[in-house]
């Protein structure tokens, strides 16, 4: 009895602790410091070769591989390296959460004395000392696809996660005729991309849709089985649903399959990003309205560009926002692969 | 000859980790002359002292025949609560409250494992699960940066040449292996671990052992994740989210028995600093990340291999 006394004391202390801490909970994300050397790239953007004076060697990091997108956005990288002649070191920290492994592999490549970082970050604040550190040791740190929260930074080559969002939200608002049910599947939580995009939605459907109703929103890795399942239940959940935002188009796959198997997919708007390959066919087939391109392989190719330009002694532009057009059924004739995706025998060596 | 040659292996099975450290180092020094300078070296104690301090506390309960699967969320609780009470009240009141956290968790492990006698698998795993979710929601599934200055500093800081985390870590198993080895509570462990039944026939109190166990891994686990979170700079719900398979990794590695009764702490450090090791000579020697799982894959495997043989020797 001592024992279950002493153990139920214990967590009513702890309850209040944690209540009060509760109160006091909110906080919110920054934003990065601002510049006024912007550019927005256009669609079909070529990007140029640029010459290295030497043979620069660089580390290259990313969150993740084991996604479409990222596979893409590392062909770009590496591709562009390769056609410069550089010598490559890169690394993947297998996972948006490994922010400290990330920071590890910064730095290692402190230790190996690259000549730049080309850096995509797991998170945009948990990385930032191990950044500083390496342009303390003299590196030049660039970020690409997501970036970390610090000036040291030299150039960020970033897809516009919040102006994303709210692509999907002014489709989708058009698309619902301004009325109805959306649920949304934001991706990994905790993840700032995918935040971004889901507070851009929120905002357009806020400012400009206000009878469409967000009826709920979930959280998963963006791959196809976990939005699969949880589609399924809001689908049982929400017999009116008729639209459905995601933050990559694995997951929508997953949430048209669903949406399928329940012969509701005729009547459901499903939004996305990231433009994958395996996406084509569902956007032919009409189960995914739109498809917002973030341009990984201009994304790779340009943080190349970017390094190399600045070690050549050029002033660089501080953000380099990539293209991102969005594909429909009609627009998807257009669609120009080599523009978009890593060659299908292309692999990650 | 099959046979013959397992007893060699199993005879020099404790040799096995300080020579695959000893053929890492010796590679590493021979094709990559960047390895033994004092940056490198002072990064991998840096690297290697947040998971040796998680595998300590890993190692407590995993020697009493459990384990804890609850580590991953009480590093996002723990980390949450730390930097949220940190940038009201203060760095101190914040370490308090971010280790109450992991007191509070432990504890309620232990309770589940020692009185309400449910599997520690299960339980850890539904008590790390209820973790994760109740950081995502206080932080609203967001970063926590809006953190005191001087909050870096305890993980990126040094004392004569000595990482700040490595210290800590050093610290930790002066404490864990006195404990486990010089104490009463200690020795109970390892009775309890080696025979639950015999343990409590011999008047053991086996149930204040494990409620014990899991407490103290409880804190340990959360004084890594108020370094881990310095280390990020800030607070984050999921940072640590695979804390409890690599802690696992290194107790194993090190040397401690997922049978329970056997193990020490100066193994697992040395588990945890090998693991840091094999971390830091793969980046530096260029291999790939998707053939560094492969080879810390095999790392493991072979150390559980080493372990089944000695118990069967």
């Amino acid at each position: 009895m001592n024992t279950h006394r002493t153990f139920v004391a214990a967590i009513a202390l702890v309850c209040a602790i944690g209540g009060w801490i509760l109160a006091d909970s909110h906080r919110v994300l920054g934003q990065a410091g601002g510049s006024s050397e912007i550019i927005t790239l256009p669609d079909n953007f070529n990007v140029p070769d640029v010459k290295p004076n030497r043979k620069y060697k660089i580390g290259v990091l990313f969150p993740f591989l084991a996604a479409p997108f990222w596979v893409n956005e590392a062909y770009g990288v590496l591709d562009q390296a390769q056609k410069f002649g550089l010598e490559v070191n890169w690394l993947s920290a297998d996972g948006y959460t490994n922010i400290d492994k990330q920071n590890s592999q910064i730095e290692d490549l402190i230790t190996l004395r690259v000549d730049a970082i080309l850096l995509a970050a797991t998170s945009f604040s948990g990385t930032v000392p191990a950044v500083e550190r390496a342009a303390s040791a003299g590196i030049p740190v660039f970020t690409h696809v997501t970036s970390s929260n610090t000036p040291v930074i030299k150039a960020a080559v970033l897809t516009d996660d919040l102006a994303i969002g709210r692509k999907q939200a002014e489709f989708m608002g058009a698309a619902l005729g301004g009325r109805g049910e959306v649920a949304m599947l934001s991706g990994p939580a905790a993840a700032e991309w995918s935040m971004k995009r889901a507070q851009g939605f929120k905002e357009i459907m806020a400012q400009k849709f206000p009878n469409i109703k967000i009826v709920a929103e979930r959280f998963g890795i963006p791959d196809r089985a976990d939005p699969q399942r949880l589609t399924q239940d809001l689908l049982v959940t929400f017999p009116q649903l008729n639209g459905i935002f995601t933050v990559a188009d694995g997951m929508a796959l997953g949430a048209a399959d669903a949406a399928r198997a329940v012969n509701r997919i005729e009547k459901m708007t499903i939004t996305t990003a990231s433009f994958s390959r395996e996406a084509v066919p569902y956007i032919q087939a009409g189960y995914i309205k739109l498809d917002i391109d973030e341009s990984p392989v201009i994304t790779g190719r340009m943080v190349v560009n970017r390094s190399v330009e600045f070690l050549n002694g050029q002033t660089v532009p501080k953000l380099t926002y990539v293209p991102i057009p969005g594909w429909t059924k009609e627009s998807l004739k257009t669609v120009d692969s080599a523009h978009h995706w890593a060659p299908e025998s292309w692999k990650i060596r | 000859m099959l046979t013959s040659a397992l007893k060699i292996v199993t005879r020099y099975s404790s040799m096995f980790l300080p020579a695959a450290a000893l053929l890492t180092v010796a590679v590493l020094a021979l094709f990559q002359p960047r390895f033994l300078t004092a940056e490198n070296l002072i990064n991998v104690l840096r690297q290697s002292a947040f998971l040796a301090i998680f595998a300590l506390a890993q190692m407590i309960p995993v020697l009493t025949r459990g384990l804890d699967l609850s580590q991953g969320g009480i590093v996002g609780a723990s980390s949450v609560v730390f930097a949220l009470a940190a940038s009201g009240l203060g760095i101190p009141a914040g370490g308090f409250f971010g280790l109450l956290v992991g007191a509070t968790s432990g504890l309620l492990n232990g309770y589940m494992v020692a009185i309400l006698r449910v599997s520690p698998f299960v339980a850890t795993l539904g008590v790390g699960s209820i973790l994760q979710g109740l950081a995502l929601i206080v932080s609203n599934g967001q970063p926590i940066f809006d953190v005191p200055s001087g909050f870096a500093a305890l993980a990126w800081g040094q004392v004569a040449g000595v990482p700040l985390p490595a210290g800590v870590a050093i610290a930790v198993l002066v404490l864990v292996h006195i404990v486990l080895t010089r104490t009463v509570p200690g020795r109970f462990v390892y009775a309890v671990g080696s025979n639950e039944a015999a343990a409590v026939l011999s008047g053991i109190p086996t149930r204040w052992v494990l409620l014990g166990a899991y407490t103290c891994s409880g804190i340990l686990t959360a004084l890594g994740a108020l370094l881990l979170s310095a280390r990020v700079n800030s607070g984050h719900p999921t940072v640590g989210a695979d804390t409890a398979l690599q802690a696992i990794a290194a107790v194993v590695i090190g040397g401690v028995s997922l049978f329970g009764g056997r193990g020490s702490a100066i193994g697992v450090m040395l588990g945890a600093l090998f693991l840091g090791l094999l971390g830091n000579a793969l980046n530096l020697l260029n291999v790939s990340s998707y053939v560094q799982q492969i080879v810390i894959g095999g790392a493991i495997i072979v150390a559980v291999a080493l372990d089944r043989l000695r118990i069967r020797a």
